[in-house]
């Protein structure tokens, strides 16, 4: 009955006779309406998806905004704490018209708690004020919590107009006389957005630089309603509250507002005190400015200064160090007692690399400090290794002169070689049944080698009896090619899961019987596949077979591992057992020569050929070591045009030798041998006419400073115009791949002309053309997206020479002085990964990758290549020159700013070793000679980190050419009198 | 109550002799622990730094790396051990991948410890506002008590809010444990070493794994991995140490073997301030697998009641003289230290290097119900879904059901591996998948 009668009022919105009804309820009646407001709310407030005649879809309630209110009021008045926030879980009552009535026969017992949990949220609703804080206060229907009426209190001087500007009203403060005398207090205690008053509200341009609450307390201040010192030390006391940066700074900025007394300073010295453990250095530095006014009053507390010392010479802000220095050396002049534990805090700036504060403490310690001072000394001694070489000059007195940096200090970087590296070999069915399970995970680069090499080897071991055990892999390739993305996933997973489906399909076609389980498994995914298809209009078939697999880019790059595993579907068909040539042996996807030529062994036993594409990759990852050991063993089981191709392969001083019935082969292991170097044997080769650039990398590359334009909308005309705009680019002139034709022999019609058919063919290519493997290097996709996933992989196919990639990673990732995108940063960041552990050859594209990855914007990036610096120097193969040529000329170029390097420099590469200073010192020399006549920001920095370099080495500048733009440059104020002790 | 007291009065003073447990016994009762008003009250020696300790500890607490706001609106609360002359505060990030705790040793304090337990509290506002606005030379009381933590200084009381212990504190306090017990000293290094290692932190929130590496003497953070580099991953998260730096004589870092923790150990003479970050910013230590194992066999009763019995907050657990006392068998107690740990009852000491009871305020019954990983397993063994298909000395071969297919579970030696996403995807590196434990428990049973 009941509930039926407010459904009637509910459905007809008669406000008017809601509260009547709802007062003339006894318990029981509010106990029935209560359990008769879920059906209703759930009618009415719940959320449907609305669609309109054209096709649009919106969520929308039934209930209209005057059947709102009358729900929640009803609610208001039946329900409990609980049942109420089920219906009301924004508290709507808040601006519900209907409410006031009620609460003035009626306030349920959970009123006040429920508003004042409001603060456990992050912002309170807009429309509840103070005002209305109070006057529930007043009514009696509220026990304010503290946190509740700080959160209120920013918005008190505030009214807003009906066009929604605010006004300020600073005498709505007075209303209440306990918001002045109590109220104003808790802003200091709880976190507020008071900070956020002036900047947020919208009051026209008049009021525009007001500093509205810096502007009432003072006035209050000022008219004695608050009081001043109290007001003092609260906004100090308030900065280490651990409250945000910008709110701490707001309580400094009212701090320094008040303009604080001499006298008053003197007595908030405990309060300043405290700020200088504030975590942001706004409060600490105006503690120390407030320090700075009375250091020389008898009255400074100068323990509790030394007290903090150590903490603020550590700090990251420099302003901060070099004020607490300032104040030290009043200090030292004006207390002769206490000169020893002074100089020993002073000591503390030596942790920072900058030449201006260590200077500074130097020279402090030079006039205060007297030698005797033994704590002084020791303290010293310990900061020694952290000294900057003019800092030691000055303070020679007081030192002990250390050893030198010794040269062969182990840097950071991995002691081993990934090629010395072996990987574990297969021989069980059990580790490959565990090895399919994990192969799509992307656990390790080489599993995309491993695991179809593993198939191939054991595939007698794959017997019917055994197939159940791969039913978790099948699965696992199915979630890998049908699921969504994840983060560690590249296409090459995908590839590896289609190869392994369409392998478990042969096993089922071998073992009908054994295979139902995997049968199975193929059957329920493609009939999920099929379900998808029919559902959504946007779905494509996931489930490919390998053959027609493709990236959606057209990315040729993707075919090298595609073609080795077709190799292997073709051997498991067919039953032939001559394992894959190219499978790594060791990490990094480096080949044993010595296994290369056991596996062609098996080839030659069997009188079968080697697939040509298997070939070039083999020669692509043959290892450095076991060469003579592999030959030898060549020269005795091998003859004819292979065992030239080897001899020609491993043996530095040997030629080609003809026929080349494999030009392919022959071309690879030139490449393989030094990729600059050209062979007249080669002459009639096709792959002679391609640009060195395909297996070099080496390009035309410039940074500059690009105009472009910039679309921006224009509100006046209301549409997108065109505006000039600066771009900071590097550019690399990419060759078009030329793509030679070149004759098929008969013998090699085999399956590397397949790989060719697998690629698009252009127009103008010959039908039945071999390319060689650096032709299919390509990064086309518009925008990167899963590649940086499989950049690892690529590397690992010719971890010798894989500077045609970093050519393509270079132009595509790193054109823009900031990343243009996460992936960017992502492929770049796991191509140096994989760098990091090959041994490099340098040529022009590594030293353009190091370096420009050395002035990138992201820090770990830098730190990346900075290793690779690191590694390189160490292992004497390394030339800084160009590496400080390029540096230069990226600096000219403006493709980064100085800082970038100077900041590597003095945290990643300083005093790494005494050869690796040495090295530095070469890398400056030569990029002075490429920066530009007028110094670009942040010189000064450089150059004393190149005075310093030229300290530590006891070095002089002797390159003519550095020396002349140095000299160009002493007309810079700034840096005169720098230069003129360089040069 | 008072009989609390007299224990304290006559503590047995924890004493390691090297290479061995330490006899550790002493009448202790429950039900007398649960009127206790009162664990410690007494001076702080060194406030300053205590405080700056506490600080940084809600920092911890207060932090996120991977959650939700909503989340985070949730979890806020630091738990407090007393007794045994010592004062441990703990914490976790809302995200329970990073986990604090302060240690004040028996020299950082002089004061009463009338009974000892523990309690989980909540760091609020004015709480924290009173400890940053501690300075060196003032005299600070602390009072931990059984319903409230307070800090009294100069009249002014702050007194705070007991909160429930929210789940993932419970797994993640349970996990770390027996993360530290793993773990070892790798690197020692001076203040000043300390500095110039965290000025090489990277800037942001960097998302490749940092290594902590030695170049000659200076410590260093690198992207690249070196011979006997920790691996560290989220480094950002040391960020949280930073504003203790200036002030520690010493930092220690301690490295759990596989690196699926590090911890970073800061010394202020009688202060510590240890930070253990879990492998990855994005997973806590709650989901990881640490505690399984040792969870796999069932712990009667009686037995976690005798431990229960004979031990107190903060004093060193002696597996071997409790199976004296108590008449337990020896050979159940061999892995007790695992057991009691992974249900929330030991907490480790890595300077000390061993366990101390800390008796976590929650039923035991909760933790045990709170690994997903062991009770799918139970469920795999009643739904009979587990068949031994091989049992030799050294090698079982096991199928079990999955879903949709039959997962193949080897167990050789320290050898376990199954086909499972999970045992895939982390090779172990993250405790038992559900297969293998449902296997070991089988073989067990």
């Amino acid at each position: 009955m009941v509930v039926e009668e407010f459904a009637t009022i509910l459905r007809k919105e008669r406000s008017s006779d809601l509260i009547s009804f709802l007062r003339s309820l006894d318990k029981q009646g509010k106990k029935e309406l209560a359990a008769g407001l879920k059906p209703l709310q759930k009618e009415y407030l719940e959320y449907r998806q609305v669609s309109s005649l054209i096709g649009h879809s919106s969520f929308k309630q039934k209930a209209s905004p005057a059947q709102v209110n009358i729900l929640h009021a009803a609610a208001f008045v039946c329900c409990n704490r609980k049942e109420y926030q089920k219906i009301d879980g924004f508290s709507h009552f808040l601006n519900n018209p209907l409410v006031p009535d009620i609460l003035s026969w009626y306030c349920p017992d959970w009123f006040s708690d429920v508003i004042n949990d409001l603060t456990k949220q992050n912002w309170l609703p807009w429309n509840f004020r103070y005002n209305t804080a109070m006057e529930f206060v007043d009514k009696g229907y509220l026990q304010p919590t503290d946190e509740l009426l700080a959160r209120l209190i920013p918005q008190i001087i505030f009214e807003l107009d009906k066009d929604h500007k605010q006004r300020f009203v600073r005498e709505n403060v007075e209303r209440w006389p306990i918001t002045l005398s109590h109220h104003i207090w808790l802003i200091f205690q709880f976190e507020t957005d008071i900070h956020l008053s002036d900047r947020y509200s919208h009051f026209g341009d008049s009021k525009k630089d007001v500093k509205h609450w810096l502007e009432t307390l003072k006035h209050y201040t000022a008219l004695g309603v608050i009081d001043r010192e109290r007001l003092l030390q609260e906004s100090l006391l308030a900065t280490g509250r651990n409250f945000n940066k910008t709110l701490s700074g707001w309580f400094v900025e009212l701090f320094e507002f008040l303009e604080p007394t001499v006298q008053e300073l003197i007595s908030l010295q405990s309060q300043l005190i405290i700020t200088l453990s504030s975590q942001h250095s706004k409060a600490v530095n105006a503690a120390l400015n407030g320090m700075k006014v009375i250091v020389e009053s008898p009255e400074f507390n100068v323990s509790g200064l030394l007290e903090n010392t150590p903490v603020l010479l550590s700090s990251e802000t420099k302003s901060v160090v070099t004020a607490t220095l300032t104040l030290l050396e009043k200090l030292l002049r004006k207390h002769p007692d206490q000169r020893e534990a002074i100089t020993v805090s002073v000591c503390h700036a030596f942790i920072h690399n900058d030449e201006n504060i260590q200077n500074k403490a130097a020279k402090l310690l030079l006039k205060y400090h007297d030698a005797s001072r033994q704590s002084v000394n020791d303290e010293l001694g310990r900061y020694a290794d952290s000294m900057l070489m003019s800092a030691k000059k000055t303070l020679a007195a007081f030192l002990i002169e250390a050893a030198p940096i010794p040269d062969d200090i182990v840097p950071g970087a991995a002691t081993q070689p990934a090629e010395a590296v072996a990987l574990p070999a297969l021989s069980s069915l059990d580790e490959l049944v565990f090895l399919a399970s994990q192969a799509f995970d992307n656990n390790d680069p080489l599993h995309i080698d491993l695991l179809p090499a593993a198939l191939v080897n054991l595939q007698d071991q794959v017997t019917g009896a055994e197939l159940h055990k791969f039913e978790p892999a099948l699965q696992r390739a199915y979630a890998t090619v049908m699921n969504d993305w994840t983060s560690t996933m590249g296409y090459l997973d995908h590839l590896l899961a289609t190869f392994f489906i369409d392998v478990t399909r042969l096993w089922i076609e071998w073992f009908p019987a054994e295979g139902a389980s995997l049968q199975k498994i193929h059957d329920a995914f493609k009939k999920k596949d099929e379900e998808n298809k029919a559902k959504w209009s946007w779905y494509k078939s996931r489930i490919l077979a390998l053959l027609p697999w493709r990236v959606e880019s057209g990315d040729t790059i993707y075919l090298i591992h595609k073609a080795i595993l077709v190799v292997a579907y073709e051997k498991l068909k067919k039953g032939r057992r001559q394992p894959i040539l190219s499978t790594p042996t060791h990490a990094c996807g480096y080949v044993d020569p010595l296994i290369v030529v056991q596996r062609l062994l098996q080839y030659r036993a069997a009188d079968v050929l080697p697939d040509g594409h298997d070939f070039q990759i083999a020669i692509a990852r043959i290892a450095s070591f076991h060469r003579d050991e592999a030959l030898t063993e060549a020269r005795r089981v091998l003859t004819g045009e292979t065992l030239n191709l080897l001899e020609f392969l491993l043996n530095d001083a040997a030629r080609p030798i003809p026929p080349f019935h494999t030009p392919y082969l022959w071309f690879m292991a030139g490449i393989a041998k030094s990729p600059r170097q050209h062979y007249p044997e080669f002459k009639d080769f096709s792959y002679a006419q391609l640009p060195s650039s395909v297996y070099t990398g080496e390009v035309p590359w410039r940074s500059f400073v690009e105009n472009y334009k910039v679309k921006k909308y224009d509100y006046g005309k209301k549409r997108y115009e065109d505006e000039p705009a600066e771009r900071n680019v590097l550019r690399l002139t990419l060759d078009p791949v030329q793509s030679p034709g070149v004759t098929v022999t008969a013998e090699d019609k085999g399956f590397f002309s397949k790989l060719t058919r697998l690629v698009t063919p252009g127009k103008k290519d010959p039908p039945e053309e071999t390319r060689i493997l650096y032709q299919f290097i390509s990064f086309k996709a518009k925008y990167l997206s899963a590649e940086h996933n499989d950049v690892q992989r690529f590397i690992y196919l010719m971890p010798s020479n894989p500077n045609p990639i970093l050519t393509l990673v270079t132009a595509r990732a790193l054109e823009y002085s900031k990343f243009w995108s996460e992936t960017d940063k992502k492929m770049v960041t796991k191509t140096l990964e994989a760098l990091v552990d090959l041994t490099l050859v340098y040529n022009e594209v590594t030293y353009l990758f190091i370096a420009t990855c050395m002035v990138s914007s992201d820090k770990t990036v830098r730190s990346f290549a900075a290793e690779l610096w690191i590694k390189g120097v160490a292992a004497r193969d390394l030339d800084s020159t160009q590496i400080g040529r390029i540096i230069g000329m990226h600096l000219s170029g403006e493709y980064a700013p100085m800082k970038r390097f100077t900041d590597l420099i003095s945290e990643n590469l300083l005093k790494v070793s005494g050869a690796h200073n040495k090295a530095l010192e070469l890398l400056f020399t030569t990029m002075i000679e490429y920066l530009p006549d007028e110094p670009p920001v942040g010189t000064k920095r450089y150059l004393d980190l190149y005075a310093e370099l030229l300290a530590l080495n006891k070095s002089t500048l002797t390159s003519e050419p550095a020396g002349k733009r140095l000299k160009a440059w002493s007309s810079s104020a700034s840096l005169k009198k720098l230069i003129s002790s360089l040069v | 109550m008072s009989d609390i007291v007299y224990h304290y009065q006559n503590p047995s003073v924890l004493n390691k002799t090297a290479g061995s447990d330490e006899l550790f016994l002493s009448k202790y009762s429950e039900v007398q622990k649960k009127d206790v008003p009162c664990f410690f009250w007494g001076k702080l020696k060194d406030p300053y730094t205590t405080s700056r300790c506490l600080i940084t500890l809600s920092n911890v607490v207060q932090s996120s790396f991977n959650l939700s706001p909503f989340q985070l609106a949730m979890l806020k609360d630091p738990i407090v051990t007393a007794g045994n002359e010592k004062i441990r505060f703990e914490g976790f990030s809302h995200c329970a991948g990073v986990y604090a705790r302060v240690d004040i040793l028996p020299d950082g304090h002089d004061g009463e410890f009338p009974g000892n337990g523990t309690t989980n509290v909540d760091f609020n506002q004015p709480m924290i506002s009173a400890l940053s606005s501690v300075s060196k030379a003032e005299n600070v009381v602390l009072s931990v008590g059984k319903k409230e933590v307070a800090i009294a200084k100069e009249g002014q009381k702050i007194v705070e809010r007991k909160v429930p212990l929210p789940t993932k504190w419970i797994k993640g306090l349970a996990s770390v444990q027996l993360f530290l017990a793993d773990a070892e000293r790798v690197f020692t290094f001076n203040r000043i070493q300390t500095l110039q290692l965290f000025q090489s932190l990277p800037n942001g929130k960097p998302r490749t794994d940092y290594y902590l590496i030695m170049r000659g003497t200076k410590p260093s953070f690198s992207p690249v991995k070196s011979g006997n580099g920790i691996c560290i991953g989220g480094v950002h998260r040391l960020r949280l140490l930073e504003p203790l730096l200036p002030l520690a004589t010493e930092l220690r870092v301690f490295a759990q073997p596989a690196m699926q923790s590090v911890t970073w150990q800061l010394y202020f003479g009688a202060v510590r301030f240890s930070l253990s970050i879990s492998r990855d910013a994005w997973r806590g230590f709650s989901g990881e697998g640490a505690a399984l194992e040792s969870l796999i066999e069932d712990v009667p009763d009686s037995w976690i009641d005798a431990v229960d019995k004979f031990s107190y907050a903060n004093h060193e657990f002696n597996p071997t003289l409790l199976s004296i006392e108590e008449g337990l068998d020896l050979k159940k107690v061999e892995n007790i230290t695992g057991r009691l740990s992974a249900m929330g009852l030991l907490g480790y000491d890595l300077d000390e290097n061993h366990f101390f009871y800390r008796r976590l305020p929650f039923k035991l019954s909760r933790i045990l119900s709170l690994n997903p990983r062991l009770k799918d397993a139970e469920k795999l063994l009643e739904e009979g879904k587990v068949a031994i298909t091989l049992q030799t000395d050294n090698r079982v071969e096991a199928k079990v059901q999955g879903s949709g297919v039959n997962h193949f579970v080897v167990l050789e030696g320290e050898n376990e591996k199954c086909t499972c996403t999970w045992f895939s995807k982390h090779q172990g590196e993250r405790g038992l998948c559900k297969h293998i434990l449902a296997v070991k428990k089988k073989l067990i049973s």
